[in-house]
């Protein structure tokens, strides 16, 4: 039983089952509305029966020319509602956004080097890793951003690795 | 001598400039930023208001106007700025003056929603207008046309709302096609187009193979509503007309073809593999909801087999393709009550062998079936801590078993369900073997934040404060969590001696209420400045929720009563303190708090409970009820603190009464009034010394004041009314609030609420012009009623011979012993106030009759004094017992009798972990709490002389 709908306002009163998990991160108020107030249409919050929530996804539209493509900035799934395909299917939403409603190249996302297990689920979506972040996180760690063609890429242009890592400043559109 | 706080000397002098009406943009910033955060948003709205009539081509002018107008809650006048803004800065055209209006629409239905008064006539008026409009309108953009769509159905059109979103021009605005069908399919059944929404909803479920659970919700509804009612007429013209030529023939004609449907899909998609649960779960909520409604005979042509049977085989299926996922458990109970004997439906389960605890996969399958079982009543939850306790133990010694980062293990689950069942029977050594489970569990599953949370919540009902803060900072929480989860350890471990380490995190929710108050209307104003229309009135809600939050007013009490305990070590600290106070004259959102607590991260496993709805979380059931009675209780303490500010500015003036006391005592009444307040007696004067008696409810007990909102000269009062009809309305409120909560209310509330109530009556008395006897006798009667409460509350000390047998005395008498010394500090209080005076100088200006009064006054102050040092030296002889008790062991904490009947015979629990814990957190309790009495106690002796 899982709906797929728009995240709003008030869902910020009750995603701590989400919200609490250590890789998750909090953003301020500020955060989130920028992203519903910027890109309305860009975020999604999946809820079972009862309206609990069971993940969200938020996301926004970036670049310029052949770089114009959607940017995951958060996934994340209720411990409790794992292993059910959620983050796939959320990621599914966050692409067909991107392709049909913004007519993006493709989608990105950063994700931390060690995070292996978010990676292998990255990978099995379709995605690569497009090219290594040096220092991305607030920690030092390395990121890497991973990439998925969409349709208006048919050749998959934007998902061939580059062969050096590059540095925040260079991933700014 | 009229003292000022620096944030009185601030406003007059703030106020005083913006009266000129500035232009100069610096200077505007200034007096925004200094209006903005003393809360004074009337002055905030004037000033902007005649900067922006100034220059009406200012965008940014407009923007400051708005943002506001919205801090305000002036959301009438917000939406007329909105539009100026609008045609200032981001287009013009017939479309941005209709979106404006309905702009206008939705924000005043959004202030009435919220019991705000009616900003204007402008819904009625747009009811009319706006369908007159809308077939000329040009839409470019979706978020535009979703706004309008959503203003439509605010007004109850939604015809006008369907037509609109049928419309192609709209229609194509959106490019994922479902999307625009679901919002078309959910208007259609608003209107009662229930064939078209069938078939609507009946076209997204087959093309999305079921994709999405609400489109399920809405074909049960709509096909449930079908044979119900006959089907709303469509006119032909209308744009809907098209979606029914479109989509109507894929409704079915009745249930059974309904049910026909379903079926075939949910076959079909399982046939491709599709892993998901909506199709395997489609057929059970269908099947549900025809019980629900009592029509499965409806059904009866099309199923092989009577509708229990068909049950059960849906439930195995589901069982089958779901039991190792931890979502299973939430499905099932959804549906297991369906079913006449649903012991063997759970044997049938159990025997699928999905269940078993030599694998991961397998323990979360024992698990759902485990907790089916507590649910549907088929064991008893003591009986089975053992099992559950044992499962946990085969899941950690599983080999291979690797919990990665931020994951947990895969039987923490059974934890977790021991933990919910001992807080459920709670008796006296449950608190220890929950904290013995969930502390064994954490240290091997550091990332589960359930186990986390419910080990906090097992030592506070353990009594245990210490260990506390740091299991609550080790949830890192911040922004929203610390409206929305910090109910986890406030009010009760503000409560339990720690001061400084409570103050320090009241702090940071007081503070983060302030920023949400100042930022939040920022992004109001950005919604609209990015074309997010639909957002806009979707913020200011929020806003309004967040800033009449619950948790926020009981973390500013708290926070305040705390200061006060610390404020007590001197009279000048004391005066201070109440000088800093900082006191909104307002206080508007405490006439309408709400529960924001999130509780669905903190209560997953109290749906087990029998009987109890599984899609219905406990903050639903228990949000009215904790609400009124905690509000009660917030109010009145707010109040007992403003009345005890009142007092001692009224004591430090010699001949009239400063503005600030005005004002509190203001606040003091305002915090007492309910949402619809009293009527006012405009300039009446009410009789001098007259008995008060209380009138109830309190609304109606409003005083009959008549102050100046924020005026800047002393105003001229005549106290003695002005205190006398706090009084009054004092007493009304304790008349409502007492019977409603008696055992909260005799805590804190009561002790403070008397003593403020007596301070004014001996204020009134001694400011009087002539004391008459009838005053006096006020006085008295005020003084004896506090007397009675200090009496009374001396249960917190006789509470202690009564547990004193028990090994875990120290700790569950710590927080009543805790309660004790607040309710002395009313008493503090109130004597503080009134030593610092110069009484003797009045008295000898009473007249002859007075002089009796007086001497009953004295004489019931040397009472009280008795009273109140008995009850430090009673606090005293209780901290030192519990400074001096014998260092607990395993066998004070989980006697070998308790381990052995618990199950918690294993080296996995340790007693000495529960031991350690307790005897850390009771070290930091006696520490914390001799410390704050040894505080008290000197300030009481300093101010008794």
């Amino acid at each position: 039983m899982t709906s797929i709908r728009r995240f709003v306002a008030d869902d910020l009163f009750k995603f701590n089952n989400i919200n609490l998990d250590s890789l998750t991160e909090n953003y301020n108020i500020g955060f989130y509305f920028h992203y519903l107030s910027r890109w309305p249409d860009f975020s999604a919050v999946a809820e079972d029966a009862s309206g609990k929530q069971m993940g969200y996804v938020i996301g926004k539209a970036e670049g310029r020319g052949e770089d114009w493509h959607g940017h995951v900035t958060a996934v994340t799934v209720a411990p409790e509602y794992r292993r059910i395909g959620l983050a796939s299917k959320l990621m599914d939403w966050l692409e067909e956004v991107s392709e049909k409603q913004y007519d993006g190249y493709f989608v990105d996302l950063f994700v931390r080097k060690t995070n292996t297990v978010a990676i292998g689920m990255y990978e099995r979506l379709g995605y690569v890793i497009y090219r290594r972040v040096l220092g991305y996180y607030g920690d030092s760690e390395d990121a890497y951003d991973m990439r998925k063609a969409l349709r208006r890429d048919p050749e998959k242009k934007s998902m061939v690795p580059l062969d050096r890592p590059v540095l925040p400043e260079e991933c700014v559109f | 001598m009229c003292i000022l706080s620096r944030q009185e000397e601030a406003l007059v002098c703030a106020r005083s400039v913006a009266l000129r009406g500035p232009t100069d943009p610096h200077l505007l910033d200034l007096l925004r930023h200094t209006f903005k955060a003393l809360g004074h948003t009337a002055t905030l709205v004037a000033l902007n208001a005649h900067a922006f009539a100034a220059d009406r081509s200012s965008v940014k002018l407009a923007e400051s106007l708005l943002n506001a107008q919205i801090v305000h809650g002036a959301y009438s006048d917000a939406a007329t700025t909105a539009m100026a803004l609008k045609k200032l800065g981001l287009k013009s055209g017939a479309t941005v003056s209709t979106v404006a209006r309905w702009i206008d629409v939705a924000t005043a239905r959004a202030a009435e929603s919220r019991g705000l008064p009616p900003p204007s006539t402008s819904a009625t008026i747009n009811a009319q207008l706006v369908p007159r409009l809308l077939p000329a309108l040009a839409f470019d953009d979706v978020e535009t046309a979703l706004f309008a769509a959503n203003a439509l159905s605010d007004l109850d059109l939604h015809a006008e709302a369907l037509d609109l979103l049928a419309r192609p021009d709209v229609a194509d605005l959106f490019k994922i096609t479902d999307e625009i069908v679901a919002l078309q399919a959910a208007a259609a059944s608003r209107v009662g187009f229930v064939s078209l929404a069938a078939g609507m909803y009946a076209a997204l479920l087959e093309d999305s193979r079921v994709d999405n659970w609400v489109h399920v919700v809405g074909y049960v509804e709509a096909v449930l509503a079908l044979a119900a009612a006959p089907d709303a007429s469509l006119p032909e013209a209308s744009p809907a007309a098209a979606l029914l030529e479109r989509y109507g023939s894929r409704a079915p004609a009745n249930l059974a073809d309904a049910y026909t449907f379903v079926a075939q899909l949910a076959e079909s998609c399982l046939a491709e593999g599709v892993t998901r649960r909506n199709p395997s779960m489609m057929e059970l909520e269908l099947l549900r909801a025809a019980l629900i409604a009592g029509r499965v005979d409806e059904l009866a042509s099309v199923l092989d087999e009577p509708v229990p049977a068909r049950i059960l085989v849906l439930i195995l299926r589901h069982f089958d393709a779901f039991a190792t996922k931890p979502v299973c458990l939430a499905d099932l109970s959804r549906y297991i009550g369906m079913v006449a004997e649903p012991e063997a439906v759970v044997d049938t389960l159990a025997a699928s062998g999905k269940a078993s605890i030599e694998s991961a996969a397998g323990l979360r399958a024992t698990f759902t079936l485990e907790a089916l079982r507590l649910r549907l009543g088929l064991v008893d939850g003591v009986q089975r801590l053992g099992v559950w306790l044992g499962h946990y133990a085969a899941g950690r010694a599983l080999p291979g078993v690797k919990r990665e980062r931020g994951e947990r293990l895969p039987s923490d689950d059974f934890l977790l369900l021991v933990a919910h069942v001992l807080a459920q029977r709670g008796e006296e050594h449950d608190a220890a073997l929950a904290v013995t489970v969930l502390a064994n569990g954490l240290e091997a599953s550091p990332d589960n934040f359930e186990l986390r949370a419910q080990l906090i919540a097992a030592l506070l009902r353990a009594g245990v404060a210490g260990p506390v803060f740091d299991l609550y900072d080790e949830l890192e929480l911040k922004h929203m969590q610390l409206d929305t989860l910090s109910h986890m350890v406030f009010p009760a471990a503000a409560r339990m001696g720690l001061d400084e380490p409570a103050a320090q995190r009241l702090f940071a929710i007081v503070s983060f209420h302030k920023s949400n108050e100042i930022d939040t209307p920022e992004q109001i104003v950005r919604a609209f400045s990015d074309k997010a229309f639909s957002r806009a009135p979707e913020f200011a809600a929020f806003k309004d929720k967040l800033a009449s939050s619950h948790q926020r007013s009981v973390a500013e009490t708290e926070l305040a009563l705390l200061q006060l305990g610390t404020a007590l070590s001197s009279t000048s600290a004391l005066r201070d303190f109440f000088t800093e106070l900082v006191i909104n004259t307002d206080e508007p959102y405490y006439a309408g708090l709400r529960n924001t607590h999130d509780m669905a991260a903190l209560m997953r496993f109290d749906c087990l409970v029998l009987g109890g709805e599984p899609d219905v979380l406990p903050q639903d059931a228990e949000s009215a009820s904790l609400v009124r009675t905690s509000t009660a209780i917030i109010k009145a303490q707010r109040a007992g603190l403003h009345l005890l500010r009142a007092a001692v500015y009224a004591f430090d003036a010699p001949t009239e009464l400063p503005g600030m006391c005005a004002r509190a005592a203001k606040a003091a009444l305002a915090s007492l009034a309910g949402p619809s307040g009293g009527k006012k007696k405009k300039g009446g004067k009410k009789k001098k010394g007259g008995k008060k008696k209380a009138a109830a409810p309190p609304v109606q007990a409003e005083p009959a004041l008549e102050l100046p909102e924020e005026g800047d000269a002393p105003m001229m009062l005549g106290g003695a009314e002005a205190l006398e009809a706090a009084m009054a309305a004092y007493a009304g409120a304790l008349d409502v609030v007492s019977p409603q909560s008696k055992a909260d209310v005799r805590g804190v509330s009561e002790i403070l609420n008397l003593a403020g109530r007596a301070t004014l009556a001996m204020v009134t008395a001694v400011r009087a012009d002539e004391l008459t006897a009838e005053l006096a006798g006020d006085a008295v009667a005020a003084i004896d009623s506090l007397r009675a409460a200090v009496a009374q509350s001396e249960w917190a000390l006789k509470l202690a011979p009564q547990v004193e047998d028990s090994p875990l005395w120290p700790l569950t008498a710590g927080p009543a012993v805790y309660d004790f010394v607040h309710y002395t500090l009313g008493v503090v209080g109130v004597l503080g106030s009134l030593w610092a005076t110069k009484m003797p100088r009045k008295v000898g200006r009473l007249s002859e009759s007075a002089q009796a009064g007086w001497a009953d006054i004295k004489a019931a102050l040397a009472a009280l004094r008795d009273d109140a040092a008995d009850a430090a030296q009673g606090v005293a002889a209780a901290v030192d017992s519990v400074r001096n008790a014998p260092d607990l062991t395993d066998a004070d904490i989980l006697p070998a009798s308790v381990r052995t009947g618990a199950g918690l015979d294993s080296e996995l629990f340790p007693g000495a972990t529960a031991t350690a814990l307790f005897a850390a957190g009771r070290a930091s309790f006696v520490d914390a709490m001799a410390t704050a009495v040894a505080s008290r106690i000197q300030s009481l002796a300093f101010t008794l002389g």
